[in-house]
């Protein structure tokens, strides 16, 4: 390192992170100044947890600025003749500069901390809501001390990364506005081509599963985004561990800025300075991100555009973006010379996989099924089928069931995704039976990976496939079936609605004792939500006697029991329905049962908040959203004869 | 001493220098001469170690220039093309160089700066053409380098100030051996200063070797008259 042109570095632009250090300092120690005697514990916490958006645009912005700033000599032959004629190395120059940008990237975010270290040291701020702190786990981000620095830690994290990215684009650019552009684009590039990916497979591939998608993920391809989500949520969740969560995250992200810190370093040291002014320096760059632009861009537009163009959308902006980004590149509008056959037969090439895999599926994604040997689990979900009651299935048998299963909607492929196309959903048309569901089939293969479906279909497919039938119709695969049995008389209780389930979301166990006998009407319904009549049947649930409710539960199991494959997928009630909400505790709940419970949703859902731990231990509470028409004739007997006796 | 042996240098599709040798002595003033897009300033920003030669070797007192900071703090270079530092004044200019030159002479800056006429703490960028150049010519003075690689040095300097600077060069190049490397289209000038002329012609040196042999080969000839010789004269022969 050159001690002279760091001096200098730091003495030139000390102006840019002068600034930085206002912004940051306005956006969060002011702020809680200016509450200072009912200092809110949220802006607070705010700061320390990686959601002040102030802070969070500083530690993306400031490091693109100065890295272009430090680098700035790059853009101009002047500059670069003279600067590379001076006692310098090319690694001397890079690391001087380097580290010089890298110390002005961080300097406000270090002032700023040392300015929260103070504010807490003082004791100055007086919080008007401080029991918020208490109901944090242990080890949670807090406005103190630890938290202060932790919340410096994750910003030298992020600048550092940011930065990395941005030294990279500084060495292969040729001018200052591409050197912008890549620093910003190589910090978003991965996320934009993962998104792209996804978004293709959702619009084109047949079956493809969300499940396989990991949101999670995606946040961490980036230390900002990473922060923002998956941090918080493992602190607030995990406590202690999750601080070791976030320090190896950071160790990853630390690893992985050497990586690409080292890697424009290289880079530098084969700088061709000849080629200063261009876009890119390096023909390869100018190739990579030219392909870029035009896979991201067709990519966009196409997509977005789908419904109207189809693929003519990818093939007129995939052409329009090609132009643009040669343009770009090249630096002048006469594009069209032999120069640009290279890079147009390379787009064509690229956009003919693209639309091969995901829109031709020339991998045969869409048919995949496994063979019955290669398959551990599966785990089954049918929305709309047996109440959105999920299988997890191993038995061989049972496997070779939705293998079948599998089969019969791929061989039903294209037909169903011309006529889901085509479809105009109306409630008509569900009336009729010729309602839609999703079927969510997720493989856990021997080999250790994945396969995973989401298909959707017509009931009518449905009530036709005997894979789905064997499964359903097997007792022995059913969880539901023993519910009564597990269940115990003394802890459950029953009341025909509760408000808003959002509510109990945030209510902590104590107070869920007063939320489930709620005084809340049932409400019967006659085909619209507007003619609907209100039935004051909620205090004669909550009044019956345990042995009554037992026999309720009964009646519902023995319904359940003798209901008819068709019945048990999903079709519109007939006449009146009671929608019934049944708690069951369960004081002998196991993990595992506790797993497959969870999955109930739509019609038997069973609905778990926060996290088990908040509770006690084994004490679980199951709650039960039947929609009973006539194939329910016990309950409809039970619940007609609680009507007529308030009568 | 100055050594370049096999050259080459190209842009692309396009070949600058190819296979260029060259020698300038320790002590000598070299005349780098040739026409417009002869590949001059390609060679001297090799010899400058701002570009990366493609192929071949360029040496000062047997080192290779490029990439080593020793051999670079050796050479002082004023480019065709100044640049200073954002909003500097010949003063934190010379702060700058004083840190990265430990041969500084400080009694040289301010001599020059003196000689000069120039005002140390105004902003270079609002000085006038000439100055900046006489600004570029008292920073890299006071470094007091082994060799001086001067490309288009006199361009928008008034006669005066030519004299006052060719005074200082020279009297480095009789008292401490200075090696001197200037590439001009202004002949006249470099008759009178230089010892060795080199032409390039064709991507390499066509000629390279003392000017007053040349002069009394080719009958006393002016320098003018020999570029336009050795660039035309001889091909006609």
């Amino acid at each position: 390192m050159n001690k002279a042109l760091f001096k200098e570095n730091i003495k030139r632009f000390w102006p840019i992170s002068a600034v930085a250090a206002l912004i940051y300092f306005m956006s969060g120690p002011f702020l809680l100044l200016l509450q200072k005697d009912n200092a809110s514990v949220f802006t607070a916490r705010n700061l320390v947890s990686n959601f002040n958006l102030g802070f969070l645009f500083m530690d993306c912005a400031l490091p693109v600025i100065i890295c272009a700033a430090v680098f700035m000599y790059l853009y101009r032959m002047n500059s670069t003749v003279v600067m590379h004629s001076l006692p310098f190395s090319r690694s001397s120059l890079f690391v001087t500069n380097y580290l010089s940008g890298m110390v002005l990237s961080t300097a406000p975010a270090v002032l700023t901390a040392l300015i929260m270290f103070a504010i807490k040291a003082s004791n100055v701020l007086h919080f008007i809501d401080d029991t918020v702190w208490n109901s944090l786990p242990a080890g949670a981000v807090s406005w103190s001390t630890g938290g202060i620095a932790l919340w410096l830690a994750i910003t030298l994290v992020d600048i550092f990364f940011v930065f990395s990215l941005c030294s990279f684009g500084a060495v292969i650019s040729g001018n200052m506005v591409i050197c912008l552009l890549t620093g910003c684009a190589l910090n978003l590039v991965v996320q934009g081509v993962i998104l792209a990916h996804y978004a293709y497979c959702s619009t084109f591939l047949f079956g493809y599963s969300d499940n396989s998608f990991n949101w999670k993920w995606l946040a961490s391809i980036h230390p900002v985004t990473h922060f923002v989500t998956n941090n918080s949520q493992a602190l607030r969740q995990e406590g202690p561990s999750g601080m070791k969560f976030i320090l190896l995250s950071a160790a990853a992200y630390i690893a992985v800025s050497c990586v690409v810190s080292v890697l424009a370093w290289a880079v530098y040291k084969k700088r061709a300075n000849e080629r200063t002014g261009d876009s890119y320096v390096f023909g390869a760059a100018g190739f990579i991100i030219g392909l870029l632009l035009v896979f991201l861009g067709s990519s966009a537009v196409g997509l977005i555009f789908n419904d109207s163009f189809g693929l003519w959308g990818f093939v007129i902006s995939g052409v329009c973006c090609f132009i643009i980004a040669q343009m770009i590149i090249r630096k002048t509008p006469k594009i069209f010379d032999k120069g640009i056959l290279k890079p147009m037969a390379a787009a064509v090439v690229m956009m003919a996989v693209v639309m091969g895999c995901y829109i031709f599926d020339l991998t045969g994604y869409e048919s995949r099924v496994p063979d019955v040997s290669d398959v551990k689990t599966v785990h089954l979900r049918t929305y709309d089928v047996n109440f959105g009651f999920p299988y997890d299935l191993e038995d061989p048998q049972a496997v070779e069931a939705v293998t079948l299963l599998h089969k019969e909607i791929v061989a039903h492929k294209d037909e169903l995704m011309t006529q889901e196309a085509d479809k105009e959903y109306t409630s008509e048309e569900d009336a009729e039976d010729e309602g839609w569901t999703w079927i969510d089939l997720d493989y856990e293969l021997k080999s250790g990976r994945r396969l995973s479906r989401s298909m959707k279909m017509p009931y009518k497919y449905l009530k036709a496939s005997e894979g789905l039938k064997t499964i359903v119709m097997t007792g022995s695969y059913n969880v539901f079936e023993g519910m009564v049995e597990r269940a115990d008389p003394e802890n459950i209780t029953m009341n025909a609605n509760v408000n808003d389930w959002g509510d109990l979301t945030e209510t902590n166990a104590e107070k869920y004792g007063d939320v489930q006998y709620a005084d809340v009407p049932v409400t019967e319904y006659s085909g619209s939500a507007a003619e609907a009549a209100t039935i004051e049947l909620d205090k004669k649930i909550a009044a019956l006697s345990g042995e009554e409710k037992i026999r309720l539960l009964e009646a519902i199991s023995d319904d359940y029991s003798n209901m008819p494959f068709e019945a048990l997928i999903m079709s519109s009630p007939r006449y009146a329905t009671y929608g019934l909400w049944i708690h069951v505790e369960y004081d002998d709940m196991d993990e595992a049962l506790y797993e497959q419970l969870s999955g109930y949703q739509s019609r038997l859902y069973y609905i778990w908040f926060r996290e088990k731990t908040d509770y006690q231990p084994q004490s679980y509470v199951e709650n039960v959203n039947l929609e009973v028409d006539e194939n329910w004739p016990r309950t409809m007997a039970f619940l007609d004869g609680l009507l007529e006796s308030g009568e | 001493m100055i050594q370049v042996r096999g050259l080459a240098k190209s842009f692309g599709d396009f070949t600058a220098l190819k296979d260029l040798d060259m020698t300038v002595e320790t002590g000598s003033v070299y005349g780098l001469i040739g026409v417009n897009g002869s590949g001059k300033t390609t060679l001297i920003r090799q010899l400058t170690g701002v570009l990366r030669p493609d192929a071949g070797s360029i040496t000062i007192d047997g080192v290779p220039v490029y990439d080593d900071i020793d051999v670079k703090k050796r050479v002082g270079y004023v480019p065709d093309e100044l640049f200073f530092m954002g909003n500097y004044s010949l003063n934190a200019m010379a702060s700058f160089y004083r840190g990265l030159y430990k041969s500084w002479n400080e009694e040289r800056f301010r001599a020059m700066t003196e000689s000069f006429g120039l005002k140390p703490g105004q902003r270079l960028s609002r000085m006038s053409k000439g100055m900046q150049k006489q600004a570029a010519f008292i920073l890299v003075m006071s470094a007091m380098p082994d060799y001086l690689i001067l490309d288009e040095p006199i361009d928008g300097l008034d006669p005066i100030m030519r004299k006052k600077l060719w005074g200082y060069i020279l009297g480095d190049v009789a008292d401490r051996r200075l090696t001197v490397l200037i590439s001009s289209h202004n002949l006249r000038e470099l008759e009178g200063i230089c010892d060795c002329i080199g032409i390039i012609k064709d991507k390499k040196l066509g000629f390279e070797g003392k000017l007053d042999e040349l002069q009394n080969e080719l009958s006393d000839m002016s320098l003018e008259e020999i570029f336009i010789y050795e660039m035309e004269g001889r091909n006609d022969e």
